[in-house]
C-alpha cells in the first residue's frame, strides 16, 4: 500500500469554500496529519453540479474538463457531486471522493496511530452515529470502492463511534433542487429525520457538504413544518475523526454548524467521565485488597 | 387535476429560474455564490422574520460569504459556457 501515491490535486468545490468551510478545513488538516498532500487546483471553477448538467449537459462537461486540465494529479474532492461531474468528463480513475483517500489502508493506519496516541480508550465515548451517504454517495465508483464495507462506516468505527443500521442512509437530501421546490425538498429531508428518530443514533454523519448543509441548515424549518422540534447534530465525518484525535480546532469547526453539536458532546463527555469514575471505584477495592495481600505476604 | 397541473407548472418554472441563476453566477464569477443564490430562491421557504434570523445566523457562523469568489481566468469559463445553448426562458 505504501507505493500508492499520497499526492493529489485538490478540488474543494463551491460549497466547501462557502457553506462548508469547516469541512474543507478539516479535510486539509487530516490530510496533513496523515502525510497526504492535497495540492489545490489553481483557479478552479464550479463543476456545474446537477443544475448545469440537467440544463446543459455539454456545458457541464466543458466546465469539469477545464478543472481537469488544470490538475496535474488524480483529483480529490470532498463533494460527491463534483467528483461525479469530474469522472463523467474524463474517466473514473481521474477523480475520487476524499473518503477513498482516508479509507485507504495506509492512511487509515496513520489515522489509527493518531487516535491511539490520545490514550483514550473510547475517544468518542458512547457516541452512536448514523452514516448518511445520500443518493450522491451511494455509488462506490466515487471513492473507488468495491464490495467491502462502506468507507464512512469503517472510519467511524476507527474513530470509536458505534455505527447504527438505519434505513435513511441512502435517501436523497434534496440538493440544489430544494431551493427551487422547497415543499418537495422539505418532505425529502423529513423522511431522513423520521428514519433517524427510529434509529438509536445520537447524530448523523455525512461526507457530502450539500447533504450537510440541507440537513443542518434547514432542520429548523423541517421541524417547524412537522410541528415537532428537531435537534439532530449533523457532523462531517472528518470532524468526528478530528474529535477522536483530540484536535482542539475541531471546536472552531463545530461552532459553524447551525444545529448545535456541543450539547451532545458535553453529554457524552460527562457520561464517559462518570463511567471512568465508576470503573475507578470498582477497581479501588480490588487494588486495596491486593495491597493488603501483598503487605501480609511481606510480613 | 388543474391544481396539480398548476403545481407542476410552478415547480418547473422555479427549477428553470434556479438553473438560470446558477448558470448566470458561473458566467459572472466562475463559482457559485450561495448567499445570493439562497437570497433569490428562498423567498418561499420561511416567514420573513425567520428568514432574516436564519440569514444572520449563517452569516455570523461564516456559512455564507458576503462577496462571491471569482475565478481569475473568467474568460475561459465564459468561453466554455458559450459552447452551450442559452438557458431556457423563465416561463413566468
Amino acid at each position: 500500500m505504501s507505493d500508492e501515491s499520497a499526492v493529489f490535486s485538490y478540488y474543494p468545490g463551491c460549497m466547501a469554500t462557502e457553506t462548508a468551510r469547516e469541512y474543507d478545513a478539516s479535510i486539509r488538516t487530516l490530510a496533513g496529519l496523515c502525510d497526504v498532500i492535497l495540492d489545490e487546483i489553481d483557479d478552479w471553477n464550479c463543476c456545474g453540479a446537477d443544475v448545469v448538467k440537467e440544463a446543459h449537459p455539454e456545458a457541464a462537461v466543458v466546465l469539469a474538463q477545464r478543472n481537469l486540465e488544470l490538475a496535474a494529479q488524480v483529483v480529490v474532492s470532498g463533494c460527491p457531486v463534483c467528483v461525479r461531474r469530474l469522472q463523467e468528463a474524463s474517466r473514473a480513475e481521474r477523480a475520487m471522493h476524499v473518503l477513498g483517500v482516508f479509507a485507504r489502508a495506509d492512511v487509515r493506519e496513520k489515522l489509527r496511530a493518531k487516535i491511539e496516541a490520545t490514550g483514550e480508550e473510547r475517544p468518542l465515548g458512547s457516541m452512536k452515529v448514523a452514516c448518511f451517504y445520500g443518493r450522491a454517495l451511494s455509488d462506490a465508483v466515487l471513492w473507488g470502492g468495491g464490495d467491502g464495507p462502506w468507507p464512512m462506516d469503517v472510519l467511524m468505527g476507527l474513530a470509536g463511534a458505534t455505527v447504527v443500521k438505519w434505513s435513511g442512509g441512502r435517501r436523497p437530501s434534496g440538493g440544489y433542487a430544494l431551493l427551487a421546490t422547497p415543499e418537495e425538498g422539505f418532505e425529502t429531508l423529513a423522511k431522513v429525520f423520521r428514519d433517524f428518530e427510529k434509529s438509536d443514533a445520537d447524530a448523523i454523519v455525512t461526507a457530502d457538504p450539500h447533504a450537510h448543509f440541507n440537513l443542518d441548515s434547514f432542520q429548523y424549518t423541517v421541524g417547524r413544518r412537522r410541528r415537532r422540534a428537531l435537534d439532530v447534530p449533523v457532523f462531517h465525518f472528518t470532524e468526528l475523526l478530528a474529535l477522536a484525535m483530540g484536535l482542539e480546532r475541531a471546536d472552531k469547526w463545530l461552532s459553524r454548524h447551525i444545529t448545535g453539536t456541543f450539547t451532545l458532546i458535553d453529554r457524552l463527555v460527562a457520561e464517559e467521565d462518570e463511567r471512568k469514575r465508576a470503573e475507578g471505584r470498582r477497581h479501588k477495592p480490588e487494588a486495596r485488597s491486593t495491597k493488603h495481600e501483598t503487605s501480609t505476604k511481606f510480613k | 387535476m388543474a391544481a396539480k397541473r398548476k403545481r407542476r407548472g410552478d415547480a418547473d418554472a422555479a427549477t428553470a429560474r434556479l438553473r438560470k441563476r446558477f448558470i448566470d453566477q458561473i458566467r459572472a464569477h466562475g463559482r457559485v455564490h450561495h448567499r445570493s443564490l439562497l437570497g433569490a430562491m428562498r423567498r418561499h421557504l420561511e416567514t420573513p422574520a425567520t428568514e432574516t434570523a436564519q440569514d444572520l445566523a449563517m452569516l455570523m457562523r461564516r456559512k455564507l460569504r458576503l462577496l462571491p469568489q471569482r475565478v481569475k481566468d473568467i474568460a475561459s469559463v465564459r468561453k466554455a459556457l458559450k459552447a452551450a445553448p442559452d438557458p431556457p426562458e423563465d416561463p413566468r
